[in-house]
């Protein structure tokens, strides 16, 4: 899947055919969401047809512990106002509950509608039987890749400047199989699984994700000098995928020695590719280099599912209902979301309003060293949004939003509502200023259309501020008609006003 | 000189700007201003473009005067939609736009609005296929949603129906596959495809989940055609499982219609295939006051067509000023929700339930004298 996600060139032509009645109703590009449609290949599952209606699509929605409802919130909200077209179903999942009948429903809508984003989902439950939920959700859906990207904000004040690393982390195995038992008392066994396919599989994805995205090196995690075996076999499977890839440069590390090269010299780093622990930290250690929990956002993939979440998994339990939470995680990962469902119009806008407000604006929250609240960012982010809109100014679904803002009175945020009026304002200042260079100079701009008037009352401003044998030259200059209707109506006009332009006009004419 | 002109004018539009703000900012960034100055006039424009383009098919008897009517409503409310026209009908084939023009800018819009295209009975050239079943294979518009909801004031035999019909349209009977294989022996095949089942019950389905619903009845007549409708019934059956907070049930057609006549209530989102869909939808449509009120939909993966829920012309009200244009500024409502104008469509909606409340005006069908034009007079002067 991880190569027909990535090649989307190769699609035939008649599988297209097939699935469209005709060419006309099939959109010009397919989108990842629908490629992983079109493409049941290495588990075999039941295809449901997507959900898709109308070039609106159904998205689950998660929002989990801790700050997640409220991001979530913001994040409806923002779709609300730039006109994004997508409806969530929300699945709420208790987490005192010891029964997994919740996760089970949002495994199944996430089935059926084949996009979740998610908020980080807490297990209450010590009892030994109850699986973690995140990694349930991610077996069960078999999402077998997680990416991160780890880009610098210019407006977050780091250590290390310019960043720019993917992590890409086996998501279903390793140390994550949940295999653990007493074998004698007092003596546990975990055991950690490596399989040939599943590493094959990650392997594959890194590089083709390192082609797609111009990416120019590799690196492999791993600590094959201590588990021979198994992250042998990791490392052994990503050199021969290295192999198939000779544009790619390959190398590994030892995940000590990459923790330390991380804080040390973190731009030695491009793409980096390894098991399911080692991923889980080296997302946080790069997560704390560029400014905490609360900015980037994680992507799983698995072979028919995609789901979004925020790059480090903190529910932030301690701050929900502060309003002090950093949104930017949750709204980078529904960015993300708006990409992958080929939504890219709705989702570059979010991306400019998001970058213009942390990086140009830096309207921050208190972890990234600003002192808004949560909902001033969300509506500083609403508020550029809603100005890119109008300089867009496609025939867009998004676009609406501002031109909902005329009849303005269900929009309240003053952002927002002070961009509406852009037009207004416009307009307002064209009027203002007619009438001001109309009064100023002649009487006669009240008469004649917009830019006649213009042009007339500047001539006739800009003659009688010279000698009048130059206003004179000048009306010979221009246009006989204009000119003369100008002249004209500034003699009637003189006698009566008798501003005095008009009145050096009139003289002057007398003059000569 | 013109450049002086420009600058002239550019200088003084910059004077200005306090007074603008002054009357309409209150926390905008003021660097945000500065950059609109140069661009004054184009920004103007721009918000111009920025309206919604929307295809628009007058259909054939009333709908123009219904279109008309919307398009003066969109006109008083100032919303942000430009209609893109066309011609299209099959009775006036040399007056119709081409399929392929309609489709494509169908296509491109992603939405439109469409009147009720007449089809005649007997087919004079052979041709099977209607053009409405064209435009909907071309575009593959596969799913038509009727929201069958009483309104108020309107009396009919149930108060309070409120359910909705889901039917497939692009295969079962309306395949467009019929012959004579010996004299006077007619074969018309109905074809069922698991995939299009499956896909339209997904559709049911997640319609319900949208919309909120408990119970999906699935519509079929599966004790005769064992094989066809059990396909069907199948389908629906298997998709359901994904649904395991919906309840799920079927019922036979004939039954279904009984039912819907004596206890309409028990209904919550139909799904059916193409022929008793289409059968359910008018009857439903009847059960709430006709075809005059009702609103529908089609919907494909990319577009949505939204047209009148049961499809009568009602050619012997043409140029009579006398059709009712509820169902097609509904239409229009649920237009402006698809694109997401939520306030606009709460306002024509708002609009409509309070003519309807006052009940004053009245068009025929809803036992008044009131003209199309009076009706949609009332609707204008109850935006808000």
């Amino acid at each position: 899947m991880a190569l027909r996600l990535f090649s989307k060139v190769k699609v035939i032509p008649d599988l297209r055919n097939a699935a469209f009645a005709s060419s006309a109703a099939a959109p010009a590009e397919l989108s990842d969401f629908d490629m992983q449609h079109k493409t049941p290949v290495i588990r075999k599952q039941q295809l449901i047809p997507k959900a898709h209606y109308g070039g609106r699509h159904a998205v689950t929605m998660l929002p989990g512990g801790g700050i997640g409802p409220e991001c979530m919130g913001y994040v409806r909200d923002i779709f609300k106002y730039i006109g994004a077209p997508v409806d969530f179903e929300v699945v709420d999942i208790d987490p005192t509950m010891d029964n997994d009948d919740d996760v089970q429903y949002a495994i199944t809508t996430i089935k059926r509608n084949g996009v979740g984003l998610k908020g980080n989902i807490e297990t209450k439950s010590e009892a030994a039987y109850v699986t973690s939920r995140n990694v349930a959700l991610r077996n069960e859906l078999d999402m077998y890749a997680y990416v991160l990207h780890c880009k610098s904000f210019i407006g977050v004040p780091t250590r290390h400047k310019d960043i720019d690393i993917h992590i890409i982390r086996q998501n279903t195995e390793g140390e994550y199989a949940m295999l653990e038992h007493e074998s004698v008392r007092g003596v546990i066994e975990s055991m950690k699984v490596v399989t040939a396919s599943n590493s094959e599989r990650v392997a594959r994805f890194a590089f083709e994700f390192a082609k797609k995205n111009g990416r120019k090196k590799v690196t492999t995690v791993h600590k094959a000098n201590i588990m021979k075996l198994s992250d042998g076999l990791f490392l052994e499977t990503s050199r021969r995928m290295a192999e198939e890839y000779p544009e790619i440069e390959h190398n590994d590390m030892i995940i000590d020695n990459c923790c330390m090269q991380l804080v040390a010299k973190p731009h030695q780093f491009d793409v980096m590719l390894m098991t399911n622990l080692y991923g889980s930290i080296v997302s946080n250690v790069v997560c704390g280099l560029l400014g905490g929990a609360g900015l980037l956002s994680g992507r799983n993939y698995g072979d028919h599912y995609a789901v979004f979440e925020p790059g480090t998994r903190n529910t932030g339990t301690a701050i929900a209902g502060k309003n002090i939470a950093n949104p930017i995680a949750m709204i980078n990962a529904s960015v993300d979301m708006l990409e992958h469902l080929g939504h890219h119009f709705h989702a570059g806008l979010l991306r400019r309003a998001l970058n213009k407000t942390v990086n140009i604006d830096r309207v921050l929250t208190p972890d990234v060293g600003g002192s808004n609240s949560s909902s001033e960012v969300v509506d500083s982010i609403i508020g550029t949004a809603c100005v890119a809109t109008a300089y867009v100014a496609t025939a867009c679904v998004a676009t609406a939003c501002v031109a909902t803002a005329y009849v303005a009175t269900a929009y309240v945020a003053t952002a927002c509502v002070a961009t509406a009026y852009v037009a207004t304002a416009c307009v307002a200042t064209a009027y203002v200023a007619t009438a001001y260079v109309a009064t100023a100079c002649v009487a006669t701009a009240y008469v004649a259309t917009a830019c006649v008037a213009t042009a007339c009352v500047a001539t006739a401003y800009v003659a009688t501020a010279c000698v009048a044998t130059a206003y004179v030259a000048t009306a010979y200059v221009a246009t006989a008609c204009v000119a003369t209707a100008c002249v004209a109506t500034a003699y009637v006009a003189t006698p009566e006003i008798g501003f005095t332009c008009g009145y050096r006009c009139f003289t002057s004419k007398t003059s000569i | 000189m013109s450049l002086i002109t420009r600058n002239v004018f550019r200088t003084l539009i910059q004077g200005s700007q306090h007074v603008s703000k002054g009357l309409h900012t209150t926390a905008v960034n003021p660097d945000k201003n500065v950059c609109f100055a140069p661009q004054s006039i184009s920004t103007l424009q721009a918000s111009k473009e920025g309206h919604i383009k929307c295809t628009l098919i007058p259909g054939d008897g009333v709908g123009p005067e219904l279109v008309y009517s919307v398009q003066e409503v969109f006109k008083a409310a100032n919303i942000p939609v430009d209609f893109e026209s066309f011609f299209f009908s099959e009775v006036n084939p040399t007056l119709s736009a081409p399929l392929e023009d309609v489709v494509n800018s169908i296509a491109n819009n992603k939405i439109c609005i469409k009147g009720i295209l007449a089809t005649p009975d007997f087919s004079h050239t052979g041709e099977l296929q209607t053009l409405n079943m064209k435009l909907r294979n071309a575009l593959d518009l596969y799913a038509n949603v009727v929201h069958v909801k009483s309104l108020p004031n309107v009396n009919c035999r149930h108060k309070d129906v409120d359910c909705i019909i889901i039917r497939e349209q692009t295969e079962g009977e309306y395949s467009a596959l019929e012959h004579e294989s010996v004299p006077g022996v007619v074969e018309c095949l109905k074809i069922i495809t698991a995939a299009k089942s499956e896909r339209i019950a997904k559709f049911a389905f997640d319609y319900a989940v949208k919309m909120g619903r408990k119970k999906v009845t699935a519509v079929h007549k599966a004790n005769i055609m064992k094989l066809g409708d059990g396909l069907f019934l199948r389908s629906c059956e298997e998709i359901a499982k994904l649904y395991p907070r919906i309840q799920f049930e079927k019922m036979i057609v004939d039954n279904c219609t009984m039912q819907m006549v004596s206890n309409p209530n028990q209904f919550d989102v139909m799904l059916t295939p193409n022929l008793y869909g289409n059968i359910v939808d008018n009857l439903a449509s009847g059960l709430v006051g006709g075809a005059g009120v009702v609103a529908g939909a089609s919907y494909s993966a990319e577009c949505a067509v939204f047209e009148q829920g049961a499809r009568h012309i009602f050619s012997g009200a043409v140029g009579k000023n006398i059709a009712n244009p509820t169902a097609m500024l509904l239409c229009s409502a649920n237009l402006l929700t698809h694109v997401n104008l939520h306030s606009y469509s709460k306002m024509i909606k708002g609009a409509i339930n309070k003519v309807l409340t006052d009940g004053k005006v009245r068009t025929k069908d809803l036992g008044g004298q009131s003209t199309t034009k009076a009706f949609t007079n009332a609707v204008i002067h109850c935006l808000i």
